[in-house]
Formats: C-alpha cells, sequence, structure tokens
C-alpha cells in the first residue's frame, strides 16, 4: 500500500475535498426560509390566480424563487433537469408546454407570437430578415388535434428589409398578424389579416408610418394570447437634444385598430399626461404616468402622494370617461418599487413598515371598477432562524 | 488491476516533479495575490480617509468592500489555473509521445508487459484525472485558506466573507471559477464527464496516428472532428425541436456512445494496429 501513496493521497484529497463542499452546500441549502400568499382584506380568491416571480435576498446573496397561494419554489431547489425546463418563463408559454407539449416543439418562447381562440391556437414564426421571406404558420384545433401548417410570403414587397412580428390574435377563421416593417427610409406598423381557408392574406392596413428614429409601442398585454378586439399602438416623436446626447421625447400619439372592421381610431391622451419624464436619468418612477390596457379601455395612470388617479378611454364609444381615483395610502405609495399590468388590473408592490415589522404586500386595482379589490401579503411563514434581515424583490407577478 | 495501478502510479510518478512545480507556483502565486490585494485596498482606504477626507461608510459606498471576488478576478489567481490548464492539456500529448520518442523508446517495454494492453490506456487517462482533479480540489483548499487570509489583514467592517460556493455562484457569479469547481454535483458530473470525453477523443486520435503514422494525423483528426459532431448533433440538428430536459437526456446518451466508442477503439488499435 505505501508503494501507492501518491494514488492514495490524491484520491482521498479529491474525495475529501469535493465531498465536503457539496455536503455543505447541501446542509446550508436548508436555510432558506418559506413564504406564503395571505389575503389581508378584499377578495380572497384572487391570490389563486397569481404567480409571483422575485429574488429572496439576504445581504449580497440572494435566490429566485416562484410563489403561488399553494407553495414557494426557490430556483436552487429545483433538480438539473427542472432548471432547464425554463423557470423563469411566462406563465403563458409554461401552460402551453404543459397543455400542448409536441406542438410547442420548435417554438418561440414569447407570447406574442401564440394567440388562442375557440379551441385552436395559432403560431407565427417571429422574424423575417434579409434572405427569409416566408413565415412559418401553424394552427392546432385542440378538439379534433388537425393541424394546419402555411406559410406567408412576403418576397413581393422588394423593398421590405426586415419584418417584426410584435402579436398573433386569432378570431373564428381569422388570423391577425400584427408586425413593425422595415423599408429603407421608414418603418410601418401594419396589421394584415389572414384568411385561414384560404391560407392567404386577405387584408393589409398601414396604421403607421414613420421616420426609423421614432418609436412604435404596442400597448396590448401580450401575455394574454385570448382573443382581444382592439390592438392598441402608441408613437413616440423624438428629437436628438445635442446638449444632453438623448433623445427627447416631444410628442406622442395613441391608436386604436379595431381588427373585426378595421376602424382606426385616434385616442385622446389626457392633458398634461406622460410617461416620459423631462429628465431620462430620473429614476422616480412615481413623476410620470403609465398606460393599462384592457380588452374595452385604456387607462391612462398617474401617481398621487396616496394613490392612484387615471382616466380611461372606453374603446367601444371612442369617448374619454371621468376622472377616478383609487386611495392606497400614503406610506403604500412612499414604498412602491414594482408595477404590474394585467389588463384591467394592475398589481403594485409596495413596502410598508408597522411597529418596525415590515410588510410587504400586492395592492391589486381594478382599473375598470376604480377599486382596490385586494391586499395580498408576501408573509414570512417560516424562518431558519430567529432573526433574519432580509428583502424580497419582485420582478413580474402574472395571472394564471 | 494490481499492474493497472502499478501503471497509474508509474504515470504520477514521471509527472511528479512538473505537478509540484504547478502546486507551488498556484500556492504562491495566489496567496502573494490576496496579501497584494488585500493591501492595496487598506492603503487605499487608509488614502481615502486622510487625503479625500471621506468617512467609512462614504468609502465603502464609493469603491466598496474587499471580498475573494477581487482577488479570484486577479490577473494573478487566474496566471497559475491558465498555466495549469495548459501544462495538462500538454501533458495529455506528452504522456503518449514520450513512450515512443524518450530516451530508450519506452512504449515497447510496456506494451510487452503480461498485462492486457487497454490498462495502459486507462492508466494513462486515470493519471490524468487524478491530477486535474487533485489540482482543483488543491485550489478549493486554497480559496479557503485566502478567505482566512482576508479575515486577518482586512477588518471586517470593511469585507464581505464569501465561503466557495457563494464565489462561484449567481450571487458573486465567479463563472470562471465556477467551469473548474461547478455550483453543484450534478454540474460537477457534467463538466469533468465532457472533460474526459476529451482526453478519450485525444488518447484515441494521438493511438491513430501512431498506428498509421502520416495517414494516422488525417485519421485521428478525422475521428475527434467525427466524434465531437457526434456528440454537437442534437445542438445542431434538433437543438430548437427538442426541450432542453430531452436534449441534456441526448447528450448524456451520446457522451456514452462516444466515450464507449473511443475506448473501444483505443483498445482495437493497442492491440491490433500498434506493434512492438
Amino acid at each position: 500500500m505505501k508503494r501507492y501513496w501518491k494514488i492514495i493521497g490524491l484520491v482521498l484529497l479529491i474525495f475529501g475535498t469535493f465531498g465536503s463542499l457539496y455536503i455543505h452546500k447541501a446542509l446550508a441549502q436548508v436555510a432558506l426560509p418559506e413564504f406564503e400568499l395571505v389575503t389581508i382584506s378584499g377578495d380572497e380568491t384572487i391570490l389563486e390566480e397569481m404567480i409571483v416571480y422575485g429574488d429572496f435576498t439576504q445581504e449580497s446573496s440572494w435566490e429566485s424563487f416562484r410563489l403561488t397561494s399553494d407553495e414557494i419554489t426557490y430556483f436552487r431547489d429545483l433538480n438539473f433537469l427542472e432548471q432547464h425546463r425554463g423557470f423563469f418563463q411566462p406563465w403563458t408559454i409554461e401552460w402551453l408546454i404543459e397543455e400542448e407539449r409536441n406542438f410547442m416543439r420548435g417554438k418561440s418562447y414569447f407570447p406574442d407570437v401564440f394567440a388562442e381562440d375557440d379551441g385552436k391556437i395559432a403560431y407565427v414564426s417571429p422574424y423575417m430578415s434579409n434572405g427569409l421571406d416566408e413565415f412559418r404558420v401553424e394552427i392546432l384545433n385542440r378538439e379534433t388535434r388537425d393541424k394546419q401548417k402555411f406559410a406567408l410570403d412576403f418576397s413581393s414587397d422588394e423593398e421590405l428589409r426586415e419584418i417584426h412580428v410584435l402579436n398573433v390574435q386569432l378570431y373564428g377563421n381569422a388570423m391577425y398578424l400584427i408586425t413593425i416593417n422595415h423599408y429603407p427610409d421608414e418603418k410601418e406598423f401594419h396589421v394584415y389579416e389572414i384568411s385561414l381557408e384560404e391560407e392567404k392574406i386577405v387584408n393589409d392596413d398601414t396604421v403607421v408610418e414613420i421616420e426609423h428614429d421614432h418609436h412604435i409601442n404596442l400597448f396590448n398585454l401580450t401575455t394574454d394570447i385570448s382573443f382581444q378586439e382592439y390592438i392598441i399602438v402608441g408613437i413616440e416623436y423624438v428629437e436628438y437634444d445635442e446638449a444632453t446626447y438623448y433623445y427627447h421625447v416631444v410628442d406622442e400619439e395613441i391608436y386604436s385598430y379595431h381588427l373585426p372592421t378595421g376602424e382606426i381610431q385616434p385616442i385622446d391622451i389626457p392633458e398634461g399626461f406622460t410617461t416620459y419624464p423631462d429628465d431620462p436619468f430620473d429614476e422616480e418612477q412615481l413623476d410620470v404616468g403609465f398606460i393599462a390596457v384592457g380588452k374595452e379601455h385604456v387607462h391612462f395612470v398617474e401617481y398621487t402622494s396616496d394613490g392612484l388617479r387615471y382616466v380611461s378611454y372606453d374603446l367601444g364609444k371612442n369617448k374619454q370617461e371621468g376622472e377616478k381615483e383609487v386611495i392606497l395610502g400614503e406610506a403604500e405609495v412612499a414604498g412602491l418599487s414594482g408595477l404590474y399590468p394585467a389588463g384591467n388590473r394592475i398589481y403594485l408592490y409596495t413596502k410598508t413598515e408597522d411597529d418596525s415589522n415590515r410588510i410587504r404586500k400586492m395592492m391589486v386595482v381594478d382599473l375598470a371598477d376604480g377599486d382596490l379589490v385586494s391586499e395580498v401579503e408576501i408573509k414570512l411563514s417560516e424562518a431558519p432562524k430567529e432573526t433574519m434581515v432580509y428583502d424580497v424583490d419582485i420582478f413580474s407577478i402574472q395571472e394564471k | 488491476m494490481k499492474s493497472f495501478w502499478k501503471l497509474v502510479d508509474f504515470e504520477l510518478s514521471r509527472f511528479s516533479r512538473i505537478y509540484v512545480v504547478l502546486i507551488g507556483m498556484t500556492v504562491v502565486l495566489q496567496l502573494m495575490a490576496t496579501i497584494i490585494i488585500s493591501k492595496l485596498y487598506l492603503d487605499h482606504f487608509d488614502y481615502a480617509l486622510h487625503f479625500e477626507e471621506l468617512t467609512i461608510g462614504q468609502f465603502i459606498e464609493q469603491y466598496g468592500k474587499m471580498s475573494l471576488e477581487q482577488v479570484t478576478s486577479s490577473m494573478w489567481f487566474n496566471i497559475p489555473i491558465v498555466f495549469s490548464i495548459v501544462a495538462l492539456i500538454f501533458y495529455c500529448f506528452f504522456i503518449w509521445y514520450r513512450d515512443w520518442f524518450g530516451k530508450n523508446t519506452f512504449i515497447y517495454r510496456l506494451l510487452m508487459l503480461p498485462t492486457p494492453r487497454i490498462n495502459l490506456y486507462f492508466s494513462k487517462a486515470a493519471a490524468i484525472f487524478l491530477m486535474v482533479l487533485g489540482l482543483v480540489a488543491m485550489q478549493v483548499i486554497l480559496l479557503i485558506i485566502q478567505g482566512n487570509i482576508l479575515k486577518w489583514l482586512v477588518p471586517a467592517n470593511l469585507r464581505i466573507d464569501y465561503s466557495v460556493m457563494e464565489l462561484i455562484g449567481d450571487s458573486v457569479g465567479n463563472y470562471h471559477l465556477a467551469v473548474i469547481i461547478p455550483y453543484s454535483f450534478t454540474q460537477f458530473l457534467t463538466h469533468y464527464g465532457l472533460g474526459f470525453m476529451a482526453v478519450f477523443i485525444l488518447f484515441t486520435a494521438i493511438l491513430f496516428e501512431r498506428s498509421y503514422r502520416l495517414k494516422g494525423i488525417f485519421l485521428g483528426i478525422g475521428y475527434a472532428i467525427v466524434a465531437i459532431a457526434i456528440f454537437l448533433s442534437p445542438y445542431f440538428i434538433a437543438g430548437d425541436f427538442l426541450y432542453p430536459e430531452e436534449l441534456f437526456i441526448v447528450g448524456v446518451v451520446l457522451w456514452a456512445l462516444v466515450t464507449g466508442t473511443s475506448i473501444w477503439m483505443g483498445n482495437y488499435l493497442l492491440n491490433k494496429k500498434i506493434t512492438v
């Protein structure tokens, strides 16, 4: 045995070091806290629809988690294969993969290019660039299991340089492709209507034509793949400021496009409302408003010292409704650390102090009714240590 | 079996001097890096307090706290690691060619040993694996020592103490170090499984060259290209079609296929094509 001391020594060193390293890691891993969602007030069913994606942070370390009404799952605690299953991907995609695993093979992980209506799921390959002048379309009928596949040819438009698909909508036998088309001198916002029976484009509307410097934004919630009758598009006209070396937004316009009729309507932006701060480097998010889009309304929301004030635009009637206000509380607004729109609902994540205890809660506002419908606390239910200094950051809240 | 261990011991002994030099260089340079970088940080701290008139809080806010992160991202820390990697890659070739081109064409004696010739192949591979993992294990211990040195040199309010796992995990994110010290045991198997597969492919390619000489160079290179291409094929052919976990399982199967084929081919070449 003495003769083999080098081998024995190296083997002991390797097994001893890596063994203790991974065993120590496994033992240390027990020490992550459990959190739960608890309704403080309002609708108790809302928390059952929520998936909170966030990070538990302590000193300099952090661990990503997903929190639902049932459980908290830390990314760290998943096994190797589970960690590859898209822990952070949108819930819509996870649901689609769970329900239609074969159909989802080889497809994009962005919900923007999927649509669902009347038992059918549609998918459009996400982009076209030079040399590739076809779009692949796939439709799955979930009841009959029939698949329809065809390609859309854009090669006849010789000037077209690139198309970005922003959204896909499915409505009966029509599919709508919402795109930004890039031409040498300008870019255009298009809505293509595709007949699923004829498998070709039957209508092409150019909603916006602008120079490349200006911005086009789609305001619809693209994680919701169910049919949305109205497409809301915003244009930001920018000017370059040589003093700050920055493009400033000098004007904004918003339009609605009604998919079934092809009607384009300008939307009045409330006076004084802006989504851009004067100083682009100002990190204070409460100075500017935000736009939330529901199925029938566009909401222009601004912060006040104790809540939200907003004006809703009724898309069906093409008119602004009166101003509404939702009181959240001064401390809640001051402690605001994240905002997550979900159609007519918005989730506001805020951290407040109560008798030296920090309360982390989500305030759910229904913009259609103007109500604070629920307050849900992220409550520490099981701590590994008696005293623990920690924080919880949220980067996304989605509805199941 | 005894012959196998004898051969492994023999191979280790032949490389032991260079191995000790690599260990010595790593220990000296990395400990020096820890001491020098800590000292530079404290000198900067003194300067900032006396000449820039900063408070301790302002200094930490502006320049951050000292941790092993600064040490592990320094040149002096990484030079011995790179040097050791290069030396071991070079040794993968040297371990075979020295037997042919050494003083007494030692390979003829080795091939005449009353033991299956594949033991020669496995013993050389085992020696490489032991030396690679031994160096990495030593690096882990060294990181713990460096952490303690940091504790002695830098006051607690100016430093952040990281464990080895924190250093390579997402919190700090020293991903270069996480390649050689994988964050989990599964990753350990993946990283070193790939490394060992590469060593087996290389050994077989070398044996092609030794078997067919000039023609063997092309055969060896061709074999290596084909083996790597087979292993990577699902990532190119079906990377989009397969889900990540399926891709991983296919990867494991192909890893076993390529590694097994390399060993089988090595055995065949050693027994049928290399003659004494």
